[in-house]
């Protein structure tokens, strides 16, 4: 039997399964969080007993982290240099020698209660791109649950802008239907079946040569982006066994955003530039392109939990027995960083939706499970996938809180003859010395994000001050990084743990001041 | 086809593998020759530049605690650092390990600091700087105030008694009835308004109590043998230490939790439970220096002296008050105050 049609290839979670299944998975659930805390006390208490090799391993761990840092950095450096160019090379030109025209877009645009200025915004964004709408087919997928307000917005939307594209479809997904979620995926999925059935069927359009792009309503694509998508569509090998993943720059609003929301949403595009030169390590994130035959054999997203976009990435492995890899742009397109009426409501939006991404965890024991279950996905492989993804996930609930608050507890904990060594007189300063330098990392991120930031619009006052801040604004990753990172990283992984699952998909609000 | 070979290879991919392995292998290297040299360097090893032979050794270091902003420190003769004005300790390491060092501080118009610490190898001896002023400033407490806070030793028709004299008269022992009387009835006239105030802001009122309290000797005196405190002379507690004077001499112990003393009770190998300050000269009268628990100030016939508690080498004494049939007190402003010639004399260092 294939992967795909095993009883557990769309399980959400432990308690969709039974007996020993429900056991090991309900093991893996609890693997991230156990290794987290672990951790975290492990470093407490060993700071007790043994402070003088805890101190040892805190400065190690801290030259691991500078020089992680040196490394990583470089990726990102070279990321922005492939995605400057990217955005310059005329990808439509490129096509010319390729064969192009048989291949359809079809965009899907899930929305649930955002403006009707966000959501035109994101199809006039279609609009001015420079590819041939002709060959985009829009869904613009709505939700019952939202009320009468988002379906006449999806009208309003169609009776204007219906005509300029190859197609144009309103789907409504209806609310309440049983093993669903409140969330993305049962939309999306919803309107990629109705797509399916009203927009490809009746023009017998193949499925492999549809490309489906799931964009939040906030994405704003840039003019390329179905250029550069299409022309890695065809000249990648194996195409139908790719996700194409381009570069999320939150900046459609980063002028009227707080530094701290800038802060935090630039890190996570940092993350992503990272991935971008580590194909291997990258899954599909928030916006991303698929092909519409990989997504259809595989019965589209899950609709039974929150991180779809990552899970439809290891639902595909899976399926496809380890050949299955997602293809990185290296091109952007913009979305909304957090932005509220209130700087205490925008707080707590970035921790609820980085709380969100953190439950990404939540693949690890899906993905683990199913290489237990695969006998035809290498061994390496498994044992690669595991160890990127668990890492990845304690790196980030664990890393920073160790280096920048536990790093102290040899000194408070360990006692007086611990006190009294070198060791303890030097462990702050060299972790002082090291961590100085890995800021120098600071530096580029505040180059290449000066560099990403479109232009200031040009009714803003105190320009200079602006931009002062938009520089010296990362002197809070320190804070970001464990506000929301690491926290919500541990909050996550502990409900997991715990059995105590995200029920519903928290929409992120998009707000744009005037 | 050609034309797309040409766009493959102007087309800039993602960093290729054997890019990242080698950038991957350079860290791996670096870290693997950096760390063993960070964690060598943290515990104290470096190159033997003490006998100028090419060997690995292992020093020590020092870390004086001061409260003196910009002193210079010297070890061995040698100027180290000044002091900063914030941060006022430092801590010097790569001193040659399993030996003694004269750690020197020094600051104009002070006193210096002077002390014989051992260093030993991969730890930190600690020290704390004494340094009194050479010239101490004094202000002079006189018996009234005028309306306008003036002090003064004459009586006029607007003077009041100065509260602050009448209290050191009676810290001293000096006062007559009837200014024990007056201070007496300033302090229930205070406590009188204390209790009217709690009474309109709280509705409850002050209770006082006239049980007598039975005290029962502690057990700290009965493990040092003591069997009536009463009976120690100018025994003082603070926090977790007790002295008191014995046949002119100051005995000291600590009285806290074995494993919690100061560093100054302790070498690197163990701890004792206390000092004693024998001198020649018979010590009149003792008591820590305000805000401190690692020095005294010590009067005997010749004067009043600042006297630290670390033997560990020998300790440094400085003159705070020179002179003969003195008395001193800690008035309520956590100073010293000098009772000299019948003149009550509160001196600033």
């Amino acid at each position: 039997m294939e992967y795909k049609n095993s009883p557990y290839f769309h399980v959400a979670h432990a308690r969709d399964l039974t007996g020993k299944d429900k056991f090991i998975y309900r093991l893996l659930e609890i693997l991230p969080g156990f290794l987290s805390w672990s951790t975290l006390f492990g470093v407490i208490i060993l700071s007790a007993i043994i402070p003088t090799w805890v101190a040892v391993f805190i400065i190690v761990f801290d030259l691991y982290w500078l020089l992680k840092t040196i490394y990583l950095s470089y990726h990102q450096y070279y990321n922005w240099l492939r995605m400057k160019n990217n955005i310059k090379v005329d990808w439509q030109s490129r096509l010319k020698n390729l064969k192009y025209e048989d291949v359809h877009h079809l965009i899907l645009l899930p929305f649930y209660n955002e403006d009707v200025e966000v959501v035109e915004g994101t199809i006039k964004s279609l609009l001015s791109a420079r590819y041939k709408t002709s060959k985009m087919l829009i869904v613009l997928a709505a939700e019952e649950r939202a009320g009468e307000g988002a379906i006449k917005i999806a009208e309003e939307m169609k009776r204007k802008y219906a005509d300029k594209f190859g197609d144009f479809l309103i789907s409504v997904h209806p609310k309440d239907i049983p093993g669903e979620i409140k969330g993305k995926g049962p939309n999306i999925t919803y309107a990629a079946e109705l797509a399916r059935v009203e927009l490809l069927d009746p023009r017998k359009i193949p499925y492999d040569k549809v490309l489906v792009s799931a964009f939040d309503i906030d994405t704003v694509i840039w003019p390329h982006y179905f250029g550069c998508l299409t022309w890695h569509f065809l000249t990648v090998e194996d195409p139908l066994n790719k996700s194409y993943q381009p570069v999320p720059l939150y900046n459609n609003n980063i002028w009227q955003a707080p530094a701290i929301s800038r802060v935090a949403a630039t890190t996570s595009t940092f993350w992503q530039m990272i991935q971008q030169e580590r194909p291997e390590k990258l899954s599909t994130f928030s916006s991303h392109s698929l092909v519409f035959k990989s997504l259809y054999e595989v019965g589209y997203w899950q609709k039974n939990m929150i991180s779809d976009d990552s899970r439809i990435f290891w639902n595909l492995y899976l399926a496809k027995d380890g050949n299955y890899e997602t293809v990185p742009l290296s091109y952007p397109v913009s979305m909304d960083a957090n932005l509220a009426p209130k700087i205490s409501i925008t707080l707590k939006n970035i921790y609820k939706q980085h709380l969100r991404w953190m439950w990404g965890s939540e693949n690890i024991p899906y993905m683990m499970f199913g290489f237990i279950k695969n006998k035809r996905i290498p061994l390496r492989d498994k044992i690669s996938k595991s160890f990127t993804q668990v890492v990845g996930f304690w790196s980030l609930a664990t890393n920073p809180i160790m280096i920048l608050v536990l790093g102290w507890l040899p000194i408070i904990l360990g006692g007086d003859r611990f006190r009294d060594s070198l060791l303890s007189y030097n462990l702050p300063i060299v972790t002082r010395i090291l961590l100085t330098a890995a800021t120098a990392g600071l530096i580029l991120a505040a180059v290449i994000s000066a560099s990403l930031l479109p232009a200031m619009p040009i009714n803003y006052k105190k320009r200079k001050r602006r931009w002062f801040v938009q520089i010296f604004q990362w002197m809070f990753v320190p804070f970001t990084i464990i506000a929301f990172g690491s926290i919500p990283g541990l909050h996550a992984q502990t409900r997991l743990m715990f059995g105590k699952y995200l029920g519903e998909f928290w929409v992120t609000p998009k707000h744009r001041k005037e | 086809m050609e034309n797309f070979k040409k766009q493959q290879d102007k087309h800039m991919g993602p960093l290729s593998k054997k890019t990242r392995s080698i950038i991957w292998a350079f860290m791996f290297i670096i870290f693997i020759i950096i760390a063993p040299m960070i964690l060598a360097y943290s515990v104290g090893y470096r190159f033997n530049d003490f006998e100028e032979k090419f060997s690995w050794t292992k020093t020590g270091g020092v870390y004086v605690h001061s409260s003196i902003s910009n002193a210079d420190i010297y070890i061995n003769g040698e100027y180290i650092r000044s002091g900063g004005v914030l941060v006022r300790n430092s801590f010097v390491q790569n001193l040659k390990a399993d030996t003694t060092h004269i750690i020197e501080v020094r600051k104009d118009g002070y006193h210096g600091w002077i002390k014989k610490l051992p260093v030993i190898e991969g730890m930190v001896t600690e020290g704390r700087v004494l340094m009194v002023p050479i010239e101490i400033e004094n202000r002079i407490i006189l018996p009234f105030i005028d309306l306008n806070g003036s002090a003064t030793t004459t009586k006029n028709e607007d003077y009041i008694i100065n509260p602050e004299y009448l209290e050191l008269e009676i810290q001293f022992g000096l006062a007559s009835s009837t200014n024990e009387d007056t201070l007496t009835s300033l302090l229930t006239e205070q406590i009188e308004n204390i209790k009217n105030q709690n009474i309109l802001e709280d509705g409850l009122s002050v209770g006082t109590s006239s049980l007598p309290l039975i005290m029962e000797i502690p057990k700290y005196f009965v493990n040092l043998g003591v069997e009536n405190p009463d009976e120690l002379e100018g025994l003082i507690t603070l926090n977790d230490e007790i002295a008191w004077l014995e046949s002119g001499n100051i005995i000291m112990y600590w009285i806290g939790k074995e494993g919690e003393e100061p560093f100054y009770y302790c070498d690197l190998e163990e701890c004792k439970n206390g000092f004693v300050l024998d001198w020649d000269e018979e010590i009149l009268k003792f008591n820590f220096i305000p805000g401190r628990n690692d020095s005294w100030i010590v009067m005997n016939n010749l004067g009043l002296w600042a006297v630290e508690v670390d033997d560990r080498s020998v300790r440094n004494i400085q003159p705070i008050y020179e002179g003969e049939n003195l008395d001193f007190s800690i008035n309520s402003n956590n100073n010293v105050v000098v009772l000299d010639g019948g003149i009550f004399y509160e001196l600033d260092f």
